[in-house]
This record gives C-alpha cells, sequence and structure tokens, in this order.
C-alpha cells in the first residue's frame, strides 16, 4: 500500500486554501466593481432621467410631453436615449423614436422614488433602466384651472444600454481570473520549494537512520541542530526507544546469562562425581553412592530446567488460565498450613489478618504459585524468632494480600526494590545452593501477576523489614 | 601441600576434595564464604579453589579482601561465569587463574600443580638438586639416572622438601603440608617418612641429601 506523503499533502492541500481564497476573494472583488460601476451609471442615468422629468408638464389642462421636441433636437440623444411614459389615467403611452413599434418595461414606486432596474432593449442588447411615478407640472395658470396633476400620474422610464459596462466587466473578469491562476501557480511552486528545503534536514535525518546497523541499538542517534523542533521531539522519543530496546536487551541478555550459570554448577557437579567415580576402581557400594549423588544433581537441573520452562510458557498461557471464583483468604489460609511446619523449624511466628471479603475470580492454579512464593520467601529470610505479618483487604474493590517480615536476614535491603522481580535476583548477592533458591521466584510472581490482570509491589518498611503486596480487582457482586 | 576447597555445590564440592585428597594433598573444605575467609586467613595454603557465587561473603569479596590482606596464597577462582569481561573481573581482583564450569578434574590438578610450582618459584616442572630429579607434573623421582619408586605419602614428603631446597623445616610444617588430618601433636610421623625416604634416595652408597638439623627439622640440599 503506498504510504501518503505528508510533503505531497501539504502541497495539495495548502495549494487547495489558497485557490479557494483566491476564488471568493476575487468573486468579492468582482461583484464589488461590478456593483461599483452599475452604481456610477445608475447615477448618471438618474441625473438624465431627472432632467428630463421636469419637461413633463401642463400645459392648456392637458398633459404635454415638452421632452419630446428636446430629444429630437438633440441627434445623439435620439439615438441612444431611450423613454418612455405613460399615462396611468387614460392608458396611453409616449415614447422616444429610437423604440420604434417596441415598448420598455415599466417598475416604478411612489411618487417621486427611482426604481432601477436591467433590461433588455429592443435591439436586443443589455441596458439600464429608472421607473419614475411622478405628476405633470403645470406651466402657467391659463387654460390649466381646474387641473389636478394628481389625478394625472404619469411613469416616467428611462433605459440607456449597459453593453459598454458589460465590455469593462468582462475584461475585469479575465484579469482577476488570469492573475488568481498565476497567484496559484505561483504559491505552489513557492510552497513545494519551502517544503523541499524544510524536509531536507528530515530527510537526512532519515538516511542516519536508515544507515544504522543493528548492532549500533544502543547508541542514540545524533539529533542535528537544523532538525526542526517538531521532529526533534520524534527523534528524542526514538532515542529513549532505543535505551528501552537496549535495557531489554542487556536484561535478555543478563537472563540468558544467568541461565547458562545456573545450569553450569549442577552440570560441573554432575561431570565431577562421574570423572572422580572413574578416576580409580571402586567398590560397587561406592559407584552406587556416586551414582545417587550424580542423579540428585540431575534432579537439581531438571527441576530448574523445568522451572525456565514454565517460566518461558508463561506469556503464552493466557488461553489455558482456568479462572474459577475462590476466597484469596481460604487460598493463602491452605497454603499457611502446608508451610506452617517450616516455618516452625525456623522459629517463626505468624500474625494473620484476613478481611473476609477477598473473593476474587482468577485462575486458583497461578495464583496459589504466587502466594506460596511470597509465603516460602518470606520464611527464607526471615531472621529466627521473628513474625511474619500476613493481612488481607478489600478497599474500592481491590483486594490486596500483604505478607511482611518483621525482620529481615538480608544483609542490606537494596534501594530499588523492583531489582526483586529480575530474574536471578538473589537477596544474598552469592547464590545460596543450600537453599535451593533457582531465584527466579518472583520474576515468575511478576509475570503471573501480569496475566492475572494485577500487580504485584515491593516496599520496605524499614532498614530490616520488607513488605510484598499483590492487589488483584475484586469479584464483580461483591460488595465493600 | 595444603589447598582449600570453596564452593557451595555439594555434589561438585565433595568431588573436588576427594580428587585432590586422592592425590595426596591435604584438603580444607567449606561452603560458606564467612568460614572459608575465616580459614584463609588463619591457616598457611598453598592454593585456594575459590567459587565466585557462594553465599554470605561472595568469592570476588574473600579474593579482594585477602589481597588487600597483603595475602599472596596463590587462588585459581571456579566460576560458571565465562564472559570475558567475567575473567578479566576475576583476574583483575588478583586472581592468579580462572576455571570455567563444568572443568575436568584433570585440567584443575594441572592448574593446582602450575599454582603449587608458582608459589615457589619454580617455572619447570622438574626440581633438580645434585643428581636428583623430580618431575613434579608425572610425580616421577630419579637418582643419578635411575628411577626410585615412591609411595605418595613419601613422594609428598620430598616434593614438600624440595619445593624449599637447603631451607630447614619444622616437623610440624612438614606435617600440615603433607598430612590430611594433622590437628598438630607428639606424633612421629615425620620422622618415619624420612625414615623411608632416606633408605630409598641414598642407597647404593650415593651421599645424602636429607639432612637433620637437631632442634629444628629436616632440609634437602646437596
Amino acid at each position: 500500500m503506498k504510504r501518503p506523503s505528508i510533503r505531497d499533502r501539504l502541497l495539495v492541500w495548502i495549494t487547495f486554501v489558497i485557490t479557494l481564497i483566491m476564488a471568493v476573494a476575487g468573486t468579492l472583488l468582482y461583484y464589488s466593481v461590478k456593483r461599483s460601476l452599475y452604481s456610477q451609471h445608475d447615477l448618471l442615468v438618474n441625473e438624465a432621467a431627472t432632467l428630463i422629468l421636469i419637461e413633463v408638464k401642463a400645459r392648456n389642462g392637458e398633459v404635454y410631453h415638452e421632452w419630446q421636441t428636446s430629444l429630437n433636437s438633440t441627434s445623439e440623444k435620439s439615438t441612444k436615449s431611450m423613454i418612455q411614459v405613460w399615462d396611468l389615467k387614460t392608458g396611453d403611452s409616449v415614447k422616444s423614436p429610437s423604440l420604434g413599434e417596441e415598448d420598455l418595461e415599466r417598475q416604478y414606486g411612489e411618487v417621486g422614488e427611482r426604481i432601477f432596474y436591467n433590461v433588455t432593449l429592443p435591439n436586443g442588447v443589455p441596458g439600464r433602466a429608472v421607473g419614475i411615478l411622478t405628476l405633470p407640472v403645470k406651466q402657467g395658470i391659463d387654460g390649466n384651472e381646474g387641473f389636478l396633476p394628481e389625478e394625472h400620474p404619469q411613469i416616467f422610464v428611462w433605459a440607456d444600454s449597459t453593453e459598454e459596462l458589460r465590455d469593462v466587466l468582462i475584461k475585469t473578469k479575465r484579469a482577476f481570473v488570469a492573475a488568481g491562476v498565476a497567484v496559484i501557480f505561483v504559491s505552489a511552486a513557492a510552497i513545494w520549494l519551502i517544503i523541499y528545503f524544510l524536509s531536507l534536514a528530515v530527510q537526512s535525518f532519515s538516511s542516519d537512520l536508515l544507515s544504522r546497523e543493528g548492532t549500533e541499538i544502543g547508541e542514540p542517534i545524533p539529533v542535528p541542530d537544523h532538525l526542526p523542533s517538531e521532529v526533534v521531539g520524534i527523534a528524542k522519543k526514538f532515542n529513549a526507544l532505543l535505551e528501552r530496546i537496549d535495557h531489554f536487551r542487556e536484561k535478555d541478555q543478563d537472563f540468558f546469562l544467568n541461565v547458562a550459570h545456573e545450569v553450569r554448577t549442577p552440570l560441573a557437579g554432575v561431570k565431577a562425581v562421574i570423572e572422580q567415580a572413574l578416576r580409580q576402581p571402586r567398590k560397587v557400594e561406592d559407584y552406587q553412592k556416586r551414582l545417587r549423588e550424580a542423579l540428585n544433581a540431575t534432579e537439581n537441573l531438571v527441576r530448574l530446567i523445568n522451572r525456565l520452562m514454565e517460566f518461558g510458557k508463561l506469556r503464552n498461557a493466557r488461553e489455558s488460565m482456568v479462572e474459577t471464583t475462590l476466597s484469596l483468604d481460604l487460598l493463602s489460609e491452605n497454603i499457611l498450613e502446608k508451610l506452617r511446619g517450616k516455618a516452625t523449624e525456623n522459629r517463626l511466628r505468624f500474625d494473620v489478618s484476613f478481611c473476609g471479603k477477598t473473593e476474587i475470580d482468577t485462575d486458583e492454579e497461578l495464583l496459589s504459585i504466587v502466594v506460596n512464593n511470597l509465603i516460602e520467601n518470606a520464611i527464607n529470610y526471615a531472621a529466627p524468632n521473628t513474625v511474619i505479618r500476613i493481612k488481607t483487604s478489600n478497599v474500592d474493590r481491590i483486594i490486596t494480600f500483604e505478607i511482611q517480615n518483621e525482620h529481615s536476614n538480608m544483609e542490606t535491603i537494596p534501594e530499588t526494590l523492583d531489582v526483586f522481580f529480575d530474574p536471578f535476583y538473589r537477596a544474598d548477592k552469592a547464590r545460596n545452593f543450600v537453599k535451593k533458591n533457582i531465584g527466579i521466584g518472583l520474576s515468575f510472581c511478576k509475570e503471573v501477576m501480569i496475566m492475572l490482570g494485577g500487580e504485584i509491589t515491593a516496599t520496605k518498611s524499614s532498614d530490616h523489614s520488607l513488605c510484598f503486596t499483590i492487589r488483584l480487582p475484586a469479584k464483580e457482586h461483591v460488595s465493600d | 601441600m595444603r589447598i582449600l576447597v570453596l564452593e557451595d555445590y555439594p555434589p561438585l564440592r565433595r568431588s573436588i576434595v576427594e580428587c585432590l585428597a586422592e592425590e595426596g594433598y591435604a584438603v580444607d573444605s567449606t561452603d560458606s564464604g564467612d568460614e572459608g575467609l575465616w580459614f584463609v586467613r588463619n591457616h598457611k595454603y598453598n592454593v585456594v579453589l575459590l567459587d565466585i557465587m557462594v553465599p554470605e561473603v561472595s568469592g570476588l569479596e574473600i579474593l579482594k579482601k585477602l589481597r588487600s590482606d597483603q595475602n599472596p596464597v596463590p587462588v585459581i577462582m571456579i566460576s560458571a561465569l565465562d564472559t570475558v569481561n567475567q575473567r578479566i573481573e576475576g583476574l583483575e581482583s588478583g586472581a592468579d587463574d580462572y576455571l570455567v564450569k563444568p572443568f575436568s578434574l584433570d585440567e584443575m590438578l594441572a592448574r593446582v600443580r602450575v599454582q603449587i610450582r608458582r608459589g615457589h618459584e619454580k617455572k619447570s616442572p622438574l626440581i633438580t638438586i645434585g643428581d636428583l630429579v623430580i618431575d613434579t607434573s608425572k610425580k616421577n623421582v630419579q637418582r643419578a639416572g635411575k628411577v626410585i619408586d615412591l609411595t605418595r605419602k613419601e613422594y609428598l614428603l620430598l616434593e614438600c622438601l624440595a619445593f624449599r631446597n637447603g631451607e630447614v623445616l619444622s616437623r610440624e610444617k612438614i606435617a600440615r603440608q603433607v598430612y590430611q588430618d594433622y590437628e598438630g601433636g607428639t606424633s612421629n610421623v615425620v620422622d618415619v617418612y624420612i625414615g623411608y625416604l632416606r633408605k630409598k634416595l641414598h642407597s647404593n652408597d650415593l651421599p645424602n641429601l636429607i639432612h637433620t638439623k637437631r632442634g629444628h627439622g629436616y632440609l634437602l640440599s646437596e
């Protein structure tokens, strides 16, 4: 699939927006010019009409059209100006010779009001007309006695060709379109150049990225000074991502080194026992004793490998989870009972406080592994004659299980407690095969808790007291 | 020759100890870092086999403490950690050699012998005193070109004297180096074995090489 290019999109969209602006602005400007030209034309028509209008007079008690005489005396007016006057009382009309047999379209308002409108002149060209409702002007007194102008309203229409105006407007429109197209092309070219030069830094940065070798993951990408600020953010985030990948790679590397180490020691034991058995002839019982020792060492190795396999499978085990409703209190109590003997051997006492409302929907087997591990660790790392505190609670629909050593036998509790969940981390820096501590228990617990949708944390209560907490959502219908 | 083995994995520790003992070395062993440090600070060893990851005090910490105490005992680190950096860390902490698990017991013995020789500033496995030639790698003894058959204890006694050629060694010092369970006291076991050695070395009217310094002990010289 072809990915859209930001550069192309910017170019298209900015050009589109400029075109739109130019079109709207050009149209507005064109109509503004048109309106202005027409206004000017109307003004001239009005002035001419006003002059002619006073030539509709009342003489000898009749309406007399003096303008006809003046019109005939001016040849230009007779050809260009078209005038028609209707007597509303009689319905008769008088018109200029240029109209011939044709009539003008008439529109009018109140007396004296000017109504301007477009018309098509008898010769087929467009024109502009003004319609005025007027009353004849009485001229002299004789013969006009009893003549009331209000009883003889006249509709006066003056029309003139706007052909020249139309030509000017067509030229103006063409000029606007040409200017608009030129502006759009120049703008698009300028935008393309700006985007091209701006993207040079990004292109060079992306080339640097592509030229990196797979082995250079740990090294951050140098961020050039000329890189745009928007891309600097991405570059920094990318560097942060590289750092995280490197961190996880290191953790993976440590994990495999640790696995190799943990496997090698029992393997060295098996090898040494067999080699030593074969160094000289021995009695059958002696051989049997050595073979048993080698077998025990092999079983340790198998136990370790099984645990590692479980650890590896855990991430893909979500599908095989079996969810049941169980009480965390009850589950903890059962595990406590199993481990009570070991605690008594170490002269330890449990101080248990169960809240009684710890029903959850979860995989019992997996949660048992976590609780068992935490209690067993607490026993292994508790100083003799001390108390291990276990507490459950249900607050805001979150079930919490806390286990705390009153006094740990660890020499020092590390400042960063997250290391407890690193595979093969051991509380005492050196390994202790005597305690059969593999060192992946807490790491395993963390993986399980992630799968169960909960969390596990470690907190330091004092210099010698450590508390592990697991949290899981309560069963749906359980209220606090 | 007394050796200390500090390794916490019981099957491996037991096999190493037994192998060294069968080779005639006096061996002390422990699985605890604290105890190992106490042993090495309070006894004289010819070689220490030190696992890096042991409980309580790690092998590297023990090694650093020993070197800061100016204790020159040759130390062979035993570890499953085999990256170059880890080996460098071990060697730079003052180890004389580095053995990666799993290892062959024969290789371990060879490296122990190298360290013992180095401890006595002997570069060659051959020790020559007059017409006496001892091959410490093959545990073979010849005098005037003739092979002399010695028991394991007789050989260890001779090797102990030969490494300190010309130096008077007290009976107690000899006993501690040669006998696994020597706890001190007045046993004349050293005198008895010196007698056996003399008989085998001084036959055919060859000159005496083992001399007695009354009230002090024995020395081997021309």
